[in-house]
């Protein structure tokens, strides 16, 4: 088997952060080198106590670091209608089992990815204010990034808003720094993570796997679903989730090459992901832009996820 | 049954030549006006090129008005690229000798709507200018005419930047005034206009009609569109945006709509002329338009060839 994936989870846990983490963690493919919390879902405060929580829940052993308080220029805008006061309600999580280290969220990827004997993968699932913030701050590790494969925007739709998807409209600023960077990027956008659904017959498939973990993730899907539910979905659009399976399961997807412009003004579309699919701009490609999934199989890896913990 | 009354506000261009033949075929509508605006190609060369077609089209005592030469703000974009410097891609027609009328478009779209009220149809198949004007200018305007249906915009990818399609990047501002007017809207995007397509075998069935109308029509559509459609935007045929517009007009059981909320952005660093919509999205705004989808391809070839057979 070759050499695991070095990777970095900078999220703002968040339900399908929480469930992106745990089938990071469940990989012998993936080497988890460090965590960081953003500001997104809920306050950096909130996401960071979660973020150690579902550390402590997962065993990942890896150092973790307190992220930005708010994006680039915006104030923070937190979800509570998505993922509740918490930013992650519907289920018990265990203690912090560690605090933070003492230092920036870029610093502490700075110095992992300094560190890395290979090129690390960054894996965004919140705005993107920590990966700009280290962008700009240590332009040097540039070098030794390979990837960024990241949950946010949409070429063909919006979500929180009609042009913009919530994680690229929390922080536009940021996202362009990061389109703009040159690093190749996978971008789930709300083009293929809407259709990345889990349904209640998989919530059942997961808790029937048995034990702590198992129980924690039904009730977080079980949770989640409500929300999405009453926007009329038929299950759970584990958006960041796609994030974490296209690095294990690449085939499971289907991508367009497109330069994609991040849009940080406009009276309607702060926010949006300009694809140029037809090639009427004249920039070279940026981002690989996924727009299909198969959903069963990638349902079946959450499943298979769990099983990682069954006790007994 | 009453037949429906049609005003044209277009900028030919050679799928609006299209849409023009078409809405003066149909035994269902009386064409009441029609009216220029610059676009596609400069006002002189729209304005002369409606005159020619309505002529061709049997209709020379038909109206012709002038609209406007310039976009509300910002500078003119034209589309010689696609349509020609004549703007009908170089096809000849017989010059007519007809003049434009004195009045200006926004003022008979105006006059026209208030001696109909509640039953005149604006088809606007350029950028949204001698509309946006007649909006601003006759507070009274969005409240007389039974509907205004649009070719313009679309909801995911522009033909001309990135994020927006022609009509409503040549003129944002004018495009915004119309969706935010009141007036009841139906919009034909990119999304649906790129299944309203006329293949090589179908372009061949309107030629084999023979008349003189019939082949110009079928020049509009041929003459390397067939393969430019295909190379850049991966459709199988020749694009038919306007005239999409007029069959929506005539035979809007055609098409699938979605009642929805439309913006046009005016502003932005990428998104100028964007068209924004909550209609594919987990947003829901106050809707403001009906935006069309979807077409009976079929159905939308079958109604084209058969209103150009009147010829």
């Amino acid at each position: 088997m070759s050499k695991p994936i070095p990777i970095i989870l900078d999220g703002d846990p968040g339900h399908d952060d929480a469930i992106a983490w745990m089938l990071a963690a469940s990989s012998p493919a993936l080497k988890i080198l460090a965590v960081t919390s953003s500001s997104g879902n809920q306050t950096i405060e909130k996401t960071t106590d979660n973020a150690l929580r579902i550390m402590a829940l997962l065993g990942i052993d890896a150092p973790m670091a307190m992220g930005a308080t708010k994006p680039l220029i915006s104030p923070a805008q937190p979800a509570p209608s998505v993922h509740g006061e918490s930013g992650l309600d519907g289920t018990d999580l265990p203690e912090r089992a560690q605090e933070p280290v003492d230092m920036p969220a870029a610093e502490l990827m700075a110095q992992v990815i300094a560190a890395s004997p290979d090129p690390v993968v960054l894996v965004p699932t919140g705005p993107l204010t920590n990966i700009a913030a280290l962008l700009l701050s240590h332009p040097e590790v540039k070098d030794n990034i390979s990837r960024i494969s990241l949950m946010g925007g949409g070429v063909t739709h919006g979500n929180w808003v009609p042009a913009a998807e919530f994680n690229i409209l929390l922080d536009p600023e940021a996202a362009d720094v990061v389109y703009r960077s040159g690093i190749p990027i996978t971008m789930a956008g709300v083009d293929v993570t809407e259709k990345a659904m889990l349904t209640p017959e998989d919530f059942a498939r997961i808790r029937a796997v048995g034990g702590r973990v198992a129980n924690v993730y039904a009730d977080l899907l079980e949770f989640f679903y409500q929300f999405h539910k009453s926007l009329g979905y038929p299950g759970a659009p584990i958006h960041d989730g796609v994030a974490v399976a296209w690095l294990l399961r690449p085939e499971l997807f289907q991508g367009v090459e497109m330069h994609v412009d991040i849009e940080t003004g406009g009276t309607y579309s702060r926010g949006a992901t300009i694809g140029d699919a037809y090639h009427v701009g004249s920039k070279e490609p940026n981002a690989l832009v996924l727009f299909e999934v198969d959903r069963p199989a990638f349902a079946d890896l959450f499943v298979e996820a769990v099983s990682h913990w069954k006790e007994g | 049954m009453d037949k429906k009354l049609l005003f044209l506000d277009c900028d030919p261009g050679v799928d609006d030549a299209v849409a023009i033949l078409l809405a003066l075929a149909s035994p269902e509508a009386e064409v009441v006006g029609v009216s220029a605006v610059g676009g596609n190609v400069p006002l002189e060369r729209t304005l002369r090129n409606a005159l020619d077609i309505v002529a061709f089209a049997g209709r020379p005592d038909l109206p012709v008005y002038p609209g406007a030469k310039m976009p509300m703000t910002g500078a003119l974009i034209t589309a010689e690229d696609f349509h020609g410097t004549d703007g009908l891609g170089g096809v000849p027609i017989p010059q007519s000798t007809a003049q434009p009328q004195a009045e200006m478009a926004w003022d008979a779209i105006h006059r026209l709507a208030k001696a109909n009220p509640g039953l005149l149809t604006v088809v606007a198949t350029g950028p949204l200018t001698n509309l946006g004007i007649a909006l601003t200018k006759w507070p009274d305007l969005a409240g007389l005419l039974k509907e205004i249906v649009i070719m313009g915009g679309a909801s995911a990818y522009g033909n001309t930047t990135p994020a927006a399609e022609f009509n409503f990047l040549a003129d944002p501002e004018g495009a915004e005034a119309v969706f935010q007017s009141g007036a009841s809207i139906t919009v034909l995007p990119l999304d649906v206009t790129h299944k309203c397509y006329v293949n090589c075998e179908e372009i061949a069935q309107l030629r084999s009609q023979a008349t003189p109308q019939a082949n110009f029509a079928a020049e509009m559509m041929d003459g390397g569109r067939v393969e430019q459609c295909e190379q850049w935007f991966g459709v199988s045929g020749s694009i038919m945006h306007d005239p999409a517009a007029a069959l929506y007009a005539l035979h809007p059981q055609l098409f699938t709509a979605k009642t929805c909320w439309v913006g046009v952005e005016t502003g932005g660093v990428h998104s100028r002329g964007k068209m924004v919509t909550d209609a594919f999205t987990d947003a829901s705004l106050t809707a403001n338009c009906r935006l069309c989808y979807d077409v009976d391809r079929a159905g939308f070839v079958s109604a084209l060839l058969s209103l150009m057979e009147r010829y």
